[in-house]
């Protein structure tokens, strides 16, 4: 981890402007969340808590803020100098795990911050309209599902950004949004199909369910992994080894890159 | 153990003995393409720069000078051949540490002022935290003339303050080694005296740098050698003094044609090497401009008469003439001894 990367990534994140438009941003999500907290509906409780605990918060804050300052894009005007930086002594390992970090903590704050929001609206609704907020929101579930979701997703995105060309970027980033969402298709039709004793269409389906969830697959279900009678490790083994892996698939494309400088 | 002083501040190496004794870069057989092949940009290139140098890259536009410079700085990867900087691979992070570089377009974070930027630097750089790191930002600024703007954002910089920036973020580093790419780019005429001025202390405490430009009379001033590099491959590796030395040429006055002797007595009593000699006119090869009216006076004092003296200053511009006019002067001036 390289202290100097650390301490400016963090300090560009903390730009007024930044400030600004990430608060203005957030705030009008924090008013929506809570628009569907307070409508007290099972469904929409459950919308509005994935909303603020799940992948939705990484993606955007991985996607506006680790990946133009890994990618080095000419079209982002903000894009780090990358082939400056190398030539002072940073290892590229050293520059992707520190960017993880630094990406981890952003999306950490904004989650806090954001769950924060969503609270104070919830507060004020409380006292002008006398409506508590639901129970069910903050647990201890939720906080470990962000905290993994933060350290996943940013991972993912800093493996995004790593790739040189956009397009190879774009192309990645649908592949494993496409399978994430056969992944979850196939897991709902797997279990409908449970539920209508159709087992030779259930079973191969939740496997392959399984396995894209295995390669792809970078958030957690903590209430799962708790509560779940067989293998209840399996979905946190295969979530840690999926980071370990798209860190090192990270660093290893990272250390083929070449930076003709004159081209930046 | 090599350094020296700089901006105010005595440098040491961190390189060992051993380490000081070869050459700062040693590049052999190096070869890059790209397109898969298709296009050599470095066609078995070899250079070797010695510590202290202030070393030029010269060539046409598209010769693979930058390419060059992006291999020496592990920025690119040859395909064949080998880089050693200190003895050590490129990417080594010891060869890092005492690397300085300015890119030809400097696109630094413009969010930060320069104060923010250069402290970055120096982070990076492995020299905060000491007790002149906070003197050593204020003397990269003030070398060059930036002091009034350290709290200025970067976006608000012009295109010649950028350069300069870019000077000053080398300089925070302390290197030992610096690769500059086109440091006078967009610079004004007081932008350019004072990188002339920088390579100049460079040179004096013993730092070698590496610069690629086409101002090619700011390079004859302060460089120590140069390569020239024609499509991908090295043509040329000279002193400077070897390509600028001065030639003066003296005609004589029509039908005057002085004997041979007395010629060379008058040459070799200043000290100087006759280069040439014919019917028309003697090339006499100087030391300095300045020898020339002890050589005028050795000619007039020896009884011969000349019509018309003047220098013929070879430079570095004429290696960019196409290599027929090239070799044919180049056969002119090597014709020894002289016709006399």
């Amino acid at each position: 981890m390289n202290k100097a990367v650390l301490l400016y990534t963090l300090k560009r994140y903390a730009h007024w402007y930044t400030l600004l438009c990430w608060l203005l941003g957030l705030s009008s999500f924090a008013f929506f969340v809570s628009i569907l907290l307070v409508s007290r509906n099972n469904v929409t409780v459950d919308f509005a808590r994935c909303l603020l605990f799940g992948p939705l918060v990484p993606i955007l804050v991985g996607y506006n803020m680790v990946v133009p300052q890994v990618a080095n894009s000419q079209l982002r005007k903000d894009g780090e100098y990358l082939s400056l930086l190398f030539t002072r002594p940073l290892s590229r390992c050293s520059y992707v795990i520190t960017k993880w970090a630094s990406g981890m903590l952003a999306i950490v704050v904004v989650t806090i911050l954001l769950t924060a929001m969503t609270y104070g609206i919830l507060f004020l609704v409380q006292i002008v309209f006398q409506q508590a907020a639901p129970e069910n929101l903050l647990d201890g579930y939720a906080v470990v599902d962000a905290l993994c979701n933060a350290i996943g997703y940013s991972a993912l995105m800093i493996l995004i950004s790593s790739i040189p060309h956009p397009w190879g970027r774009i192309t990645l980033m649908l592949v494993i949004w496409s399978a994430m969402f056969a992944s979850s298709t196939m897991s709902a039709i797997s279990s409908l199909a449970d539920y209508l004793a159709l087992t030779d269409v259930a079973r191969p389906l939740s496997a392959l369910a399984q396995i894209t969830v295995s390669v792809f697959g970078v958030s957690i279900d903590s209430y799962h992994i708790v509560n779940s009678g067989a293998f209840p490790l399996s979905n946190a083994v295969i979530f840690v080894s999926n980071v370990v892996l798209y860190l090192t698939l990270s660093v290893f494309i990272m250390s083929l890159r070449e930076f003709f400088y004159a081209n930046d | 153990m090599t350094g020296g002083t700089f901006a105010g501040v005595t440098t040491t190496s961190v390189l060992s003995e051993k380490e000081t004794v070869v050459p700062a870069i040693l590049v052999e057989g190096v070869v890059k393409s790209y397109g898969f092949g298709r296009f050599k940009a470095l066609d078995g290139v070899n250079l070797r720069v010695e510590s202290g140098d202030i070393f030029a890259l010269i060539g046409p536009n598209g010769a693979g000078k930058t390419t060059l410079m992006g291999c020496m700085l592990a920025l690119l990867r040859p395909n064949a051949g080998r880089i050693t900087i200190f003895g050590k691979p490129p990417d080594h992070i010891d060869v890092r540490a005492v690397t300085g570089f300015l890119p030809e377009r400097p696109s630094f974070e413009p969010w930060m002022n320069s104060l923010e930027f250069l402290r970055f630097h120096q982070m990076l750089a492995g020299r905060a935290g000491t007790d002149t790191a906070r003197q050593e930002i204020q003397e990269s600024l003030a070398a060059v003339e930036l002091e009034d703007v350290a709290k200025r954002r970067i976006s608000k910089f012009s295109r010649g303050m950028l350069q300069r920036l870019g000077l000053a973020q080398v300089l925070v580093g302390k290197p030992q080694l610096c690769f500059l790419d086109e440091p006078t780019s967009g610079l004004d005429p007081p932008g350019m005296d004072l990188v002339r001025e920088v390579l100049l202390r460079f040179r004096a405490a013993g730092v070698t740098v590496v610069v690629n430009s086409h101002h090619l009379d700011e390079i004859e001033k302060v460089c120590t050698r140069f390569a020239f590099i024609r499509r991908g491959k090295m043509e040329t590796q000279e002193t400077i003094s070897s390509i600028t030395s001065k030639m003066l040429i003296a005609k004589w006055v029509q039908g005057k044609i002085p004997e041979a002797d007395l010629l060379l007595k008058a040459v070799s009593d200043c000290g100087v090497t006759l280069a040439e000699s014919n019917d028309e006119h003697a090339k006499i090869l100087v030391n300095a401009r300045q020898d020339a009216p002890a050589i005028i006076s050795s000619l007039i004092h020896n009884g011969i008469s000349i019509e018309e003296i003047y220098f013929d200053r070879r430079g570095l511009s004429d290696l960019f003439k196409p290599e027929s006019d090239r070799r044919a002067r180049k056969d002119l001036n090597d014709e020894t001894p002289a016709r006399i």
